[in-house]
């Protein structure tokens, strides 16, 4: 495998790896944990950029949020103490899905994730829900919220540095409830999250996986339930509209008509979770 | 490409082609326990353990682990003729072929490392990137929790 590669770069700063990307574009892949890539069938590429020792392999606090950076790997944000503080861990529970086995999530980069991962990653599910967003540098530096990011298609010669989670309120709860075996990815997820004030629902995000190329917020059904309690019949009415706006994709495990006939029990199961953990916390 | 590695102890100095994976290099340098298996990060039949972390060696480059230092089998199979996991495994009469035990052994022994008194729970999340094509897991599972309980630290 990669039986072309004649040498890998070790960049010790960020200019230095995109020098090495502009100058060699077309034969030259950037490698973070290398798991998805040392046994890819890929007789293209010659070389490498080898980006752990660019410093990006951190989990940082700051009154705006949280920063991970691009090679944190899974297993680091399933044990982070920060990543579990936030709106109930959905994003270490995520990373914590992404691979059954802890001997890859050890490897496995959040950066490699996202520039690898398919219509069926609840890393993107959760990433979708956080509104987080994904700073590139390049020619010039800029974040792109993960919506876009998601369907924008390769990074154009820049370097995914760093996701960038927003701060939540205290009153901000969210869920993942994905379906499937603990031995193969989850067949559909579902993720919500909610802001109680005064007891109603304020930024409501609701997602889901299994979508035709990557995962999709279900902005109608959000519209359901925004300032409106977070009742049985609103999470009923919620759910319904998330039925029917899904448009899943048919793939190996699951059919589109499986899928599609379970996203109303995972949306509804998501929001009850929120409901709940609100009644323990708030 | 010049590369270092501590690998059990030793300091190895090489120069390996690009694409070597870590596995083949170890192998190369007689750490036999490393086996291969599935070579796609399915079975954990060649796990080992990199700066304290358990890792599938056939999915990482030798060159990623320059530097580093690098845990096989053999690191705890020198300490003594049989190691005393070795000696519960035995005497469970649950290793079939044992072609898989160094991999699992080396997945728990960076769990116990960190974790010198796991859960059930935690034991079985170590193990669940690893395969026991005999008897698909089950017996060396519940052997090796059995055997996490006697060990008590005492590899």
């Amino acid at each position: 495998m990669l039986s072309n590669l004649k040498g890998i770069f070790r960049p010790r700063s960020i200019p230095e790896a995109l020098a090495l990307l502009e100058k060699n574009s077309g034969s030259i892949l950037v490698m973070a944990g290398g798991t998805k890539l040392v046994k890819s069938p890929n007789d293209i590429v010659q070389e490498l950029v080898d980006i752990k020792d660019l410093g990006l392999d951190y989990i940082k606090e700051e009154s705006g949020g949280i920063r991970l950076g691009a090679t944190i790997t899974l297993q680091k944000l399933v044990e982070s103490p920060i990543v579990n503080e936030v709106a109930n861990g959905v994003l270490s529970k995520a990373a914590g899905m992404c691979n059954r086995s802890r001997m890859i999530r050890n490897v496995s980069t959040l950066g490699g994730e996202l520039v690898t991962a398919g219509p069926l990653s609840v890393l993107y599910c959760a990433l979708l829900i956080l509104q987080a967003q994904i700073r590139i540098v390049g020619g010039e530096e800029f974040a792109l919220p993960i919506n876009i990011f998601l369907n924008k298609k390769g990074l154009g010669g820049g370097l995914l540095v760093e996701t960038l989670i927003p701060a939540f309120k205290e009153t901000t709860v969210a869920a993942l409830v994905p379906i499937g075996t603990e031995s193969t990815d989850a067949l559909a997820c579902a993720g919500a999250r909610v802001t109680f004030q005064k007891g109603s629902c304020q930024n409501v995000k609701i997602a889901i996986t299994g979508c035709e190329k990557i995962p999709q917020r279900l902005h109608e059904a959000e519209v359901v339930l925004e300032g409106k309690p977070l009742t049985g019949p609103n999470i009923e009415a919620a759910a319904e509209t998330a039925h029917q706006l899904y448009r899943p994709i048919s793939a190996p495990l699951a059919s589109e008509e499986y899928r599609k006939e379970v996203s109303r029990s995972l949306v509804k199961k998501a929001l009850v979770q929120c409901l709940e953990s609100a009644e323990d916390q708030l | 490409m010049d590369i270092r590695i501590t690998v059990d102890g030793r300091a190895l100095k090489a120069d390996i082609p690009p694409n070597q994976t870590l596995s083949d290099f170890l192998r190369a340098h007689g750490c036999w326990s490393v086996k291969h298996g599935c070579e796609t990060g399915e079975c954990g039949n060649c796990t080992v353990i990199v700066d304290g972390r358990a890792v599938y060696s056939c999915l990482m480059l030798a060159v990623q682990a320059d530097g580093k230092s690098v845990e096989t089998f053999e690191s705890v199979q020198k300490r003594s003729e049989f190691a005393p996991i070795q000696e519960i495994l035995m005497d469970f009469g649950d290793m079939d072929c044992g072609y898989c035990i160094p991999g699992m052994m080396m997945a728990m022994k960076a769990l116990i490392d960190r974790i010198p008194e796991p859960t059930e729970e935690e034991v079985l999340d170590q193990l669940a990137g690893t395969v026991c094509h005999c008897v698909r897991s089950v017996k060396p599972a519940s052997a090796l929790l059995e055997a996490v309980q006697k060990m008590r630290g005492n590899w």
